[in-house]
């Protein structure tokens, strides 16, 4: 695992943000119990730089990402909060929007490359349908311009256009799926690319050949992304800035470089030891005892509490807010200055593996 | 499809460069239309051989139908009934069944589907020539609604489940589902023709009305429909609601996709997700039951026909049947495995046209 030093600018100063959450909660309702999948998120999406959202599975990642755009499921609510996109065309409050609206917003602001590529295409529409469809939805139909704007993408994501925009979905393996979604995701020239988890579904090879391209758009395109994943190393690759979750809650949120250097929530901790480190050979893996909470009947005080070596009495009554520590930093941790004293020592069991 | 295993591009490339360098056998082989034709073929051959035996099974046989008419209409002796019988009939049952049937297979393969026993002078081919229109007229009509209107009943019950139309047309399709279709056909006599007098049912009897000649003509075409209405309106009223219902779970399905949400996720409007998106797919599974419902349609005339005396093949194959008409029995079999074989293929074709993933397999 290695720490780039490619990444972008740190925030402006002025603090224009291109999309803020504030006090974002979202429920599921299931039967007659709520799963808290979201409680109280806020963090902002700096222009030009790429987030990452990393955390355990059913932390919450994917419920976020959908949130960002409202694509919830029917039996989600959206139960506070407001989420602020600062684009070209303005300020807009997402939560007010109108479905028209909201419609319009979709993939022209903010595109989302989803979890499901594989499916993600109609089996009996080519490719090159697929992006007339999506120019025609946005009110762009002169088809020759698409056609041309369909194959420069196509180039760009490493990929035979003449073969591929002709081509129906089944004929294309996973990456070059994968590949395409990324591609049509930039049709519009989307101000925001949400990816949830855009590579667990490839072999390792093509998950590496995605980290590649993504890094490159990134440099090409001056990207603005949101990137979802519970591999903290690709976060390491990609991202600029992480959000760490944990059961519904960012935890901490910093910059990439100071949360592998001096991680400040004991679960950032614990997350980063659990990384299989290819450099330091045969070292222990670290894993953190204990599984995340019921989302259902959430613990009192802190949510990680009942797992963290550090927790006192007051993480068991009270719950800790996220508060900035230095600029760009913040973190949701009583303990917060005695978290590295975790690294490397074995309050995590350590495991030789 | 689901899971697409990570093939490379190198590999996909060689299988289609793999795929033009094939030789003919294997292209007559695997082409999708031959084989389909060859086995309409053959399922043809075989129907065709079946009820050529079982025909000649059927307790009874056509003279001594007749003759026990012959007795018990006029009080004629037996004897002299057989008589009869024996001078009308230009049948041979004594030959052996082999021996008919090699003359019988012959006869077919010259387009010679023999004389009706009963009906001297007649052909059964011209038989089939002058009823089967009207049959293939009020199936390929009945068919044609109830397909429609299942299909836009199950997408608005499954965009709007658990409403009031949802459970009405459930209801409803269970329903008649589960009543046979001759007694829907009776009902409808009993109950809007005879108790409610809506309509005349001696007068919509036949299949045009006298003096209404056939041609392109808006009278023709019109009294047609009258004469077939009550037919086409028991297949709709038995078969649509089956269509809606399949359509709905299919539906339903398909609003599962990943596809659905990546294509709200894209901005696409919701009529266009609705009709190109989830109504694609979703009424690809009824083609598959399309051929099903051919054969049931038809099958089901020989019964409706003779309710509604609506001269079609299947009040034909009624009559014959209990005349024990050998030839005019084979032929409208004949007719009716072929239409049900066509159907299938037409509907075989349409689907593999409609579905690229099938289209490709070639
Ligand atoms: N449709 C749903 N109905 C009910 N509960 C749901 C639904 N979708 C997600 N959840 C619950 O919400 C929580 C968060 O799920 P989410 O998919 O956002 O997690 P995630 O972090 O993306 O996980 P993963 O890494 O496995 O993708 C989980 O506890 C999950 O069980
Ligand atoms: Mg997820």
């Amino acid at each position: 695992m290695s720490i780039r030093s490619d990444s972008a600018p740190p925030a402006s100063v002025d603090g224009a943000t291109l999309m803020s959450v504030r006090d974002l909660s979202v429920v599921y309702r299931v039967g007659n119990r709520l799963v808290r999948a979201l409680s109280n998120v806020s963090f902002d999406v700096m222009p030009g730089r790429a987030l990452a959202l990393i955390g355990e599975s059913g932390s919450g990642k994917s419920t976020l990402g959908s949130a960002l755009t409202r694509l919830l499921p029917r039996t989600a609510e959206i139960t506070s909060g407001s989420i602020t996109f600062n684009g070209k065309e303005g300020r807009v409050q997402l939560l007010d929007l109108s479905s028209e609206e909201l419609r319009r917003f979709r993939w022209r602001d903010c595109a989302v490359v989803s979890q499901m590529a594989m499916n993600a295409f109609n089996p009996v529409m080519t490719i090159q349908d697929h992006f007339e469809d999506t120019a025609a939805a946005h009110g762009l139909r002169d088809k020759a311009k698409i056609h041309d704007k369909a194959y420069e993408l196509m180039e760009t994501v490493h990929l035979d256009a003449k073969r591929v925009l002709p081509s129906y979905p089944h004929q294309l393996s996973g990456g070059m799926r994968q590949r395409v979604l990324i591609a049509l995701s930039l049709l519009l020239s989307p101000e925001l690319v949400i990816l949830d988890e855009p590579t667990t579904a490839l072999d390792a090879l093509s998950q590496r050949a995605i980290i590649k391209l993504l890094r490159r758009l990134r440099q090409q395109l001056g990207l603005t992304m949101i990137f979802i994943s519970h591999d903290l190393s690709l976060a390491a690759e990609l991202a600029d800035d992480v959000a760490t979750m944990y059961a519904g809650q960012i935890v901490e949120y910093t910059d990439v470089f100071s949360l592998f250097d001096k991680p400040k929530h004991p679960y950032s901790v614990g997350l980063i030891g659990a990384i299989p480190d290819l450099s330091a050979d045969g070292a222990s893996l670290v894993s953190i005892p204990g599984s995340p909470p019921d989302l259902v009947s959430l613990p009192s005080g802190c949510r990680f509490h009942p797992r963290c070596p550090l927790s006192d009495d007051k993480c068991e009554r009270e719950l800790p807010l996220l508060v900035e520590t230095e600029p760009g930093q913040k973190v949701a941790c009583f303990h917060w200055k005695d978290a590295q004293t975790l690294k490397g020592s074995d309050a995590f069991e350590g495991r030789n593996s | 499809m689901s899971q697409a295993s990570p093939v490379s591009e190198e590999q996909v490339s060689t299988a289609i460069s793999a795929r033009k360098r094939r030789s003919l056998f294997s292209l007559v082989v695997g082409n999708y239309a031959l084989q389909r034709i060859g086995r309409a073929v053959f399922i043809i051959y075989v129907v065709t051989t079946v009820t050529f035996f079982l025909d000649r099974l059927m307790p009874g046989n056509p003279i001594q139908v007749y003759v026990n008419n012959m007795v018990a209409q006029y009080g004629i002796s037996y004897n002299r009934a057989l008589q009869m019988a024996a001078s009308l009939f230009a049948i041979n049952l004594k030959e052996p069944m082999l021996t008919q049937y090699f003359h019988y297979l012959i006869g077919l393969l010259h387009g010679n589907l023999g004389m009706s026993l009963l009906s001297q002078g007649t052909s059964v081919s011209s038989m089939i020539v002058q009823y089967l229109p009207w049959t293939l007229f009020s199936v390929t009509i009945s068919l044609f609604i109830s397909f429609v209107l299942g299909v836009v009943l199950g997408m608005y019950m499954a965009y709007r489940r658990e409403t009031l139309l949802d459970h009405v047309v459930s209801t409803l399709s269970s329903i008649f589902h589960s009543v046979p279709n001759y007694l829907t056909a009776i009902m409808i006599i009993v109950i809007f023709g005879v108790e409610l007098k809506w309509f005349q049912v001696g007068q919509m009897r036949g299949d045009l009305s006298p003096g209404v000649a056939p041609g392109f003509t808006l009278t023709f075409v019109g009294n047609a429909l009258y004469h077939a209405m009550l037919p086409i309106i028991t297949y709709v009223l038995t078969t649509a609601g089956t269509w809606a219902l399949t359509m709905r779970s299919s539906t339903i399905r398909t609003l599962e996709e990943d596809y659905v949400l990546v294509a709200r996720s894209r901005g696409l409007k919701d009529r266009r997700i609705a009709l190109a998106y989830v109504g694609r797919n979703s009424i690809l599974p009824l083609f598959a039951q399309l051929t099903i419902a051919v054969g049931f349609v038809v099958g089901g005339s020989v019964l409706i026909e003779q309710i509604f005396v609506y001269q079609g093949i299947g009040w034909v194959l009624g009559n014959a049947i209990n005349q024990r008409d050998y030839p005019v029995m084979q032929g409208v079999f004949l007719v009716i495995t072929c239409s049900v074989v066509v159907a299938n293929l037409l509907a075989d074709l349409v689907y593999s046209k409609l579905d690229p993933r099938i289209r490709i397999k070639g």
